[in-house]
């Protein structure tokens, strides 16, 4: 199925989503170990 | 079922990623970002601190003020398709769902506390939420709509970012970050007026009640030169109190004298050129000052 531009649009919406949740966990990952490690 | 389905995706699928990253008034986070950092780069400690901590707090504080823009512009739509500045903005335009973005503002509001919360401290996260409320409820909703002082009491909300940069490292409040708390308050009246003036059939329009609405271009001269008035000791008093060199305390004169200047400039003119200027005069005026600040 060929991709409209509604797809191409979405599919973009959907990983900024995506790169979002991602960024969240990593800060908090980070913001753990820096705790853990006594900063 | 695949009505409603289909409805919903023609309902949102005009948002693209830049429609969401213009909801968070990005120039307006820009001056968020840079005081806050200012509050944050004066406090005593920030050496002890992790820098990936301090680049949180950051974070949190314009994902904060970001949020709160959403949400104004979420409550402000019906105003804003009425008014020339503010009718290209992605929610009067139609490409993003009302309720996607009152959603977008609470969840990332919601975040930015916790998250400063949990990374930094949390009196600057309770500062942040106070700050969020309170230019959602306090101005936005309230005091935008029903009186002339709607900007200098709102004013307060875009004045508390350094507090929160310096709480985020220090975990408390003294005099210094209520100063910075105060050159941003008695900034912001004839930071806006000046732009009233030149948007002023905007705001008849849109039946918002600023100074330059109710009381006319000459009475808001005359207060936005009071303003600058007591601008001149207040940006003085990093200074005078000790806080600051003498560096700063001669860029900080120069600055708001010159600022006094522009607006007594806008009070001889009758056209709206000075008006202009002065907004983007105000502009550089903060950034240079918090600059000095960081560098005095």
């Amino acid at each position: 199925m060929p991709h409209s531009d509604l797809h191409k649009q979405k599919l973009k919406k959907n990983l900024a989503v995506l790169a979002m949740i991602i960024g969240f966990i990593a800060i908090i990952w980070v913001i753990t170990m820096i705790r853990i490690a006594g900063g | 079922m695949n009505t409603a389905i289909q409805q919903t995706s023609v309902k949102t699928s005009e948002a693209t990623v830049s429609d969401y990253f213009a909801l968070l008034k990005p120039k307006v986070m820009s001056l968020v970002i840079f005081t806050g950092f200012a509050g944050m780069w004066v406090a005593p400690g920030l050496g002890s601190t992790h820098p990936f901590l301090a680049f949180v707090a950051m974070l949190c504080l314009a994902t904060g003020a970001g949020a709160a823009g959403a949400i104004n512009m979420w409550f402000d739509r019906d105003i804003d398709a009425i008014m020339d500045r503010t009718k290209d903005r992605p929610l009067p335009m139609g490409k993003i769902d009302p309720d996607e973005a009152l959603t977008f503002g609470i969840v990332l509001s919601v975040f930015s506390v916790m998250l400063m919360g949990i990374a930094l401290n949390w009196v600057a996260a309770g500062i942040l939420a106070f700050a969020n409320l309170f230019y959602v409820f306090i101005y936005t909703m309230w005091l935008k709509r029903s009186t002339p002082q709607n900007i200098v009491i709102g004013g307060a909300a875009g004045a508390f970012p350094p507090m929160i940069g310096w709480a985020a490292i220090t975990g408390d409040i003294t005099l210094y970050p209520l100063i910075m708390f105060a050159i941003i308050f008695f900034w912001t009246p004839p930071h806006f007026w000046a732009l009233s003036l030149f948007a002023n059939e905007d705001y008849k329009r849109a039946k918002i009640p600023m100074m330059t609405v109710t009381a006319g271009a000459h009475a808001t001269k005359i207060q936005m030169i009071a303003y600058t008035l007591i601008l001149l000791p207040l940006s003085l008093m990093p200074w005078l109190m000790g806080f600051e060199s003498a560096l700063y305390g001669v860029i900080a004169g120069i600055l708001s004298t010159l600022f006094i200047i522009s607006a007594i400039r806008v009070y001889q003119k009758a056209d709206l050129m000075p008006a202009k200027m002065m907004f983007g005069y105000s502009v550089f005026y903060l950034f240079a000052l918090f600059l000095a600040i960081m560098i005095g």
